[in-house]
């Protein structure tokens, strides 16, 4: 005898039976990251070069302006390789968050005629993401090694500092994803707060001597809270062969962790009917 | 035969245009988003009282034995696709509720999820897996999907470049072969050749004998007569009645033929700048076999330059009786600003089984091609009794009324 479903207006799906439709359809998730991936660059002259342009370009003229014009105390750094472990997550992190946070709203038309598990749209978003990122942390590392800076602490590291980064852009993607689907205004919001983000993490400054100071104080505190400055910092840290900022770096992942299980919770809780608005 | 779908007071409320009043009442919606967060409650229930609120369906009941296939008839806006999108999943109802066994497949748009760079390859396996396959179910039928689309030379191009025929049938292909408890389908026959369909409603057909519950949407009133063992005609959001295919599609239809009128009500634009103002059909009602004058008038606002018009006869079913084409009879023509066109004509016999027929017209001038759908029905009565038999119920005589001769 096949299973029985019930579908009610208030039957909660229990956390369980969720995962488990998740697992179900987990070749779902797989076609989905194959499309974006096969269809993001089709078209395009310079292709899969475009996910090493833009962060390379921005870090370019953050060099200039940051020697020339300005001075920002790279640590010792070449400037570039400053910018670059700025810039490259920075940039993953960007688009992981701003590709989720349209998901609901660009398939639309995928979500409102067929039933899957919602949380699959942006999940595979964020996912898709991951295979730009490893090519420009493969270009980071070249850099790296021919300045010599390269380190192998990057290998197990990345794997920690990636996590912190595609958990803080998936639980915020997932709760301006639904977010989106009422208030259009989100679209507008989300490049702006992602250009705001950047100038509040230490992307294009060192955030070593804010550390120094006492943890009340009013600045640090922010740090502390954002996941990506703890990612950002660990990077330059590993550059200059520093001790990684493990205080930073503990509060950012339970920050990272805290973000994503409110995003997935209220992501959860309104998937269902956010369609009818869609 | 056990119960395949249970539904029990179902029902399903929207709130008319509720995303453009929140769209532009940001502050405010911020303002309730604030305050319903700072007391606890549900921000997307909005407490305030919803005069605009309706029921797209409401109290529905029903059951469905396994292995029926079931068709659901009713007018635009009866709630059809509601019902079909809250036993996808795909919305929540609002109260009530839908017990099933299995898995429910739904076809609700050939082709949703279909990407159109990708190859007819590459996209087997998306839509399969959208529709809830596993991969390795998609390989083993891979054979099977593309020869059912027939598309076997095409695997490798873009699905941008197919003909619309082919990535119908594609699509159609790979909703087939997913083997569900239930199948969902709505509109889908609507496009597609002759042949396709055909072979649409075969593998329905196969599907349902293969004791697999289907559940059938359509305005295509003959494809539910061919397929359906049961209907279900909704109008207004509720359940008019259960029951017998013929029955219940002759009463769906005397119910709903009031909607076209014997003559156009108000003009009708044909883009910009041209404008039917009269269609009349004399006689009408008519009776079958006789001669029916036709009289358009069309009104130019700027100059045109009329190429093609056709006038398109539907029966009741939607099926395509005929259709006059008038290109070879004065068309094209030139119209001047502020002219008007009279063209009338006569059909020598229209020798139809009784019923409602509509008329429509297709048109291609300087700034629109299309058809105007349901502009005018002719309603045709039944030919006086030539035996002494009486005929047999209008349903079971397809559409043409022929004569013939026996040799004795």
């Amino acid at each position: 005898m096949p299973t029985e479903t019930t579908i009610s207006a208030d039957a909660r799906i229990r956390f369980g039976q969720y995962v488990r439709d998740l697992w179900n359809y987990r070749d779902l998730f797989r076609a989905l990251v194959e499309r974006d991936l096969k269809v993001r660059y089709k078209q395009t002259v310079l292709g899969i070069i475009w996910v090493i342009l833009v962060p390379l370009s921005l870090a370019g003229v953050f060099s200039v302006i940051f020697t020339r014009v300005v001075t920002i105390d790279t640590q010792r750094l070449p400037p570039l390789l400053f910018f670059l472990a700025g810039s490259i997550p920075w940039m993953c992190f960007a688009n992981g968050l701003s590709q989720s946070a349209n998901s609901m709203e660009s398939n639309a038309g995928l979500l409102s005629k067929i039933y899957f598990p919602r949380l699959i749209i942006p999940g595979a978003m964020i996912l898709g993401t991951v295979v730009d990122f490893v090519i420009g942390w493969v270009f980071f590392n070249i850099m790296a090694a021919i300045w010599g800076h390269w380190t192998w602490l990057f290998i197990p590291f990345t794997a920690i500092l990636l996590v912190i980064q595609l958990a803080t852009a998936m639980g915020i993607g997932l709760i301006f994803a639904i977010l989106n689907a009422q208030y259009r205004d989100i679209r507008y919001a989300v490049p702006f707060l992602i250009q705001l983000g950047m100038w509040i993490s230490p992307v294009v400054w060192p955030a070593k001597r804010l550390l120094a100071t006492r943890l009340g104080s009013d600045l640090v505190f922010f740090l502390y809270l954002n996941p990506m400055a703890g990612v950002i910092e660990s990077y330059r840290a590993l550059l200059i062969g520093d001790y990684l900022p493990y205080r930073l770096l503990a509060s950012n992942f339970i920050a990272a962790f805290l973000l994503l299980v409110g995003g997935i919770v209220f992501f959860k809780k309104r998937e269902q009917k956010i369609i009818d608005l869609l | 035969m056990s119960w395949a779908i249970q539904i029990e007071g179902l029902g399903k409320r929207y709130r008319r245009g509720a995303v453009q009043h929140l769209s532009n009442n940001f502050r405010e919606s911020l303002k309730n988003f604030a305050k319903a967060a700072l007391s606890g409650r549900h921000i997307f229930n909005s407490s305030k009282t919803d005069s605009s609120a309706f029921w797209a369906i409401r109290d529905i009941n029903l059951n469905i034995q396994q292995g029926e296939v079931v068709g659901v008839i009713g007018q635009n806006g009866a709630g059809k696709s509601t019902l079909l999108k809250i036993l996808s999943r795909i919305t929540p109802p609002t109260c009530g509720l839908v017990r099933y066994r299995g898995r429910v497949a739904s076809l609700l748009e050939v082709g949703t999820g279909f990407h159109r760079e990708l190859t007819g390859y590459e996209n087997i396996y998306l839509n399969g897996a959208i529709l809830g396959m596993r991969r390795a179910e998609i390989s083993r039928k891979m054979d099977e999907i593309v020869n059912f689309a027939g598309v076997e030379k095409f695997l490798d191009t873009p699905v941008k470049f197919y003909s619309s025929g082919m990535y119908v049938r594609l699509a159609f292909a790979v909703a087939a072969h997913l083997e569900s408890e239930v199948l969902v389908i709505d509109e889908v026959l609507a496009v597609g050749d002759a042949e396709f369909q055909k072979k649409c409603l075969g593998k329905i057909h196969e599907v349902s004998s293969g004791g697999r519950t289907v559940l059938f949407v359509s305005h295509n009133m003959s494809a539910v007569q061919a397929l359906c063992s049961k209907v279900v005609c909704l109008q207004k959001g509720a359940v008019l009645g259960v029951g017998d295919t013929d029955e219940w599609i002759a009463k769906y239809l005397a119910s709903s033929q009031q909607t076209v009128a014997r003559r156009l009500a108000s003009p009708v634009r044909m883009g910009e700048t041209l404008e039917l103002i009269r269609f009349d059909l004399t006689p009408n009602p008519a009776e079958s076999g006789a001669r029916i004058s036709f009289s358009l008038e069309l009104f130019a606002h700027q100059a045109n330059r009329l190429s093609e018009m056709t006038i398109l006869i539907y029966s009741s079913l939607e099926v395509l009786v005929a259709i006059l084409d008038f290109r070879s009879s004065g068309l094209p023509v030139s119209l001047a600003a502020g002219q008007t066109w009279k063209m009338d004509g006569l059909i020598k016999s229209l020798p139809v089984v009784e019923g409602e027929y509509k008329f429509s017209l297709y048109v291609s001038c300087s700034d629109f091609t299309g058809e105007l759908p349901d502009l005018v029905a002719l309603n045709v009565g039944s030919q006086k009794s030539r035996g002494s038999h009486v005929p047999y119920p209008s349903v079971h005589r397809g559409v043409i009324e022929l004569e013939f001769a026996v040799n004795s």
